[in-house]
């Protein structure tokens, strides 16, 4: 704080404008007004406190208060460094230039991870069969769960009722590799050679095409699907579902780890180190680069320009896509168990090990360290995992799912909520 | 124990103990700057803080004179408001007025502890109110147009992330 009396004073004198009276609101000085919302809630700053007067929410919206905040309450110091929120352009002074990453973005997502993972946070186990399951995916609408596994079974579970499925079918002649939907349409994907298209609500086949080869992974988006099998890559029109429609490009050698659409083009990340970039309009791989990981990448997601990998042995890469996959960091996350399940959100990602282990880690290190957020142990073996709007799903112990709804109400607050409002008394 | 003169912006002039009166950054500072002598028969004034206020200024540091330095502020720790102290707590039973004006000195004599405890007492008073229940809390106006009211909120809604 700069003391010094004259600046205090013409701060003063300037603070009362409101009221001509000292004992108004208002009539505190911007810092003032920090240091009070600096014990608010960011949500509550922002849904409710910034809407109250104009003068307040320019001192909401201002960028030094989130920084300031940020720095504070995770011990990062103003002089540190981070290559990721470089890469966000929060060092660039380019704030509110449109799409941009904000300090107050990374600030809440922070203070919310804290609160969402894993204390309060409601959840449901699943027993989705005895046989390892390596899909699920939560739908968009509704409380619906899909799992895909090795005993060839597509399972429909309703979240409101975990006991058993709402509908299942044997929906493969081999283990199923992947499970994803778009709008009304489930897509599955196994190593029988097949991608088949399913209707959600009645669980009926739809299409099928017989890909000639095992399908190891597969993404959608609007209008196509891609998926790798081991020696091509597939793409697929949704739209027109004849048993031969689709159309092959040989790949590389190596087997494909994950797919996943990203622009204009398709990014695979294969087991012998390599990002391979497939342009959709050109059809044709553009370019194959090896990465630096120290072992083999395990499962691949892309946020933010940014493919996040997580390798064999407990560590998770950063590679620009904007960069020529330039290295933004590297994370030892657990040590030398598998990465499972990586979900990368805003300044921080969670991440799924084979030692049972969900953790949840700061993108921004803290001196040179990974810096742990937040954890909680399954006790059992992570095998996949999928997130989607604030909730995700991971399989353990081979079939057993459990399902994370942090928005939601614990069983055990509710009740207690329950008890007030019959005993008319609030909360 | 030496002491030294407080004068406040009415006029009032109060016999401080030095050690309590060094709590405020402002005053140390001076006394370090100025080179002030703390035996010298020298009348501090200051010219913001009225009668009343530096009373209660002065009673609050009095209380609080054997409390350790407060902590650091980069330590990583939630900023909690449930942790007032029942003495702190009933010190601040004051009108609003009072609370504002002494979140004022507080910054302005730079008393750490002062503005914390009075600033997580207001924070508790905005804590899960409507905008509309602040306004009328603190008897604020609101500026917005219902135009203007509607976008922001739009801007601020949390959105879920995919």
């Amino acid at each position: 704080m700069n003391s010094g009396l004259a600046s205090k004073e013409a701060q003063f004198s300037r603070a009362g404008f409101q009221n001509n009276t000292t004992g108004h609101f208002l009539a505190l000085p911007n810092e003032v007004l920090e240091d009070i919302f600096g014990f608010i809630d960011p949500i509550d700053l922002h849904e409710s406190v910034s809407v109250v007067n104009k003068r307040i929410y320019d001192v909401i919206q201002n960028e030094n208060f989130w920084r300031l905040r940020f720095q504070q309450r995770n011990c990062f110091r103003s002089s540190a460094y981070s290559p990721y929120l470089k890469h966000l352009g929060l060092y660039s002074h380019k704030w509110k230039s449109g799409e941009d990453m904000r300090w107050q973005d990374i600030c809440i997502s922070f203070e919310r991870a804290k609160k969402l993972w894993f204390d309060n946070c409601k959840t449901i186990d699943i027993e989705a069969g005895y046989l390892t399951a390596d899909a699920v995916h939560l739908m968009e609408k509704q409380d619906i769960l899909l799992t895909g596994s090795r005993s060839r079974m597509l399972e429909v579970w309703n979240l409101n009722e975990p006991s058993k499925p709402v509908k299942s079918t044997s929906a493969h002649k081999s283990w199923i590799s992947g499970v994803s939907t778009l709008e009304d349409m489930i897509i599955t994907s196994s190593f029988d050679y097949v991608v088949k298209m399913w209707s959600a609500s009645r669980l009926e086949p739809l299409a099928y095409l017989n890909v000639l080869n095992a399908v190891m992974s597969i993404d959608v988006r609007p209008r196509m699907i891609v998926c790798c099998t081991f020696p091509d890559l597939i793409i697929i029109d949704p739209r027109i579902a004849r048993p031969d429609n689709f159309y092959s490009s040989p790949m590389p050698k190596g087997s494909a780890v994950q797919i996943k659409f990203w622009k204009e083009y398709v990014i695979i990340a294969t087991r012998n180190k390599k990002l391979i970039k497939y342009d959709l309009r050109q059809q044709k791989i553009v370019d194959s680069t090896d990465i630096v990981t120290k072992n083999p990448p395990r499962v691949m997601e892309i946020k933010d320009d940014i493919a996040y990998i997580g390798d064999t042995a407990g560590y998770v890469y950063l590679y620009d896509l904007l960069e020529n996959y330039q290295l933004i960091d590297e994370y030892q996350v657990s040590e030398n168990a598998q990465i499972r399940f990586l979900s990368p959100r805003d300044g921080y990602m969670i991440v799924g090990s084979k030692d049972g282990q969900l953790r949840v880690v700061s993108n921004v290190k803290r001196n040179q360290e990974s810096f742990l957020l937040s954890s909680i142990d399954l006790g059992n073996e992570i095998i996949t995992g999928h997130y989607r709007n604030n909730n995700f799903a991971v399989v353990t112990n081979h079939a057993n799912v459990k399902v994370f709804l942090p928005q939601r109400i614990p069983d055990h607050v509710k009740d207690t909520q329950e008890l007030c409002q019959e005993m008319g008394m609030e909360c | 124990m030496p002491n030294i003169k407080l004068q406040s912006s009415d006029g009032e002039i109060y016999n401080v103990d030095v050690e309590i009166a060094k709590c405020s950054v402002t005053i140390k500072t001076m006394l370090e700057d100025l080179g002030m002598d703390e035996d010298e028969e020298e009348v501090v004034p200051l010219p913001n803080v009225n009668s009343a206020i530096l009373k209660k200024v002065i009673q609050w540091a009095t209380y609080h004179k054997d409390d350790p330095p407060p902590p650091e502020d980069d330590e990583n720790k939630e900023k909690r408001t449930d942790d007032i102290s029942s003495w702190d707590a009933d010190f601040l039973k004051v009108d609003q007025g009072t609370l504002f004006e002494l979140i004022l000195a507080a910054n302005y004599l730079d008393i750490k502890g002062l503005l914390d405890v009075t600033c997580k007492t207001v924070a508790n008073m905005i804590k899960g109110k409507t905008p509309e229940e602040i306004r009328k809390t603190f008897n604020i106006k609101n500026d917005f147009s219902a135009a203007e009211e509607e976008q922001v909120r739009k801007e601020n809604e949390w959105c879920e992330e995919k």
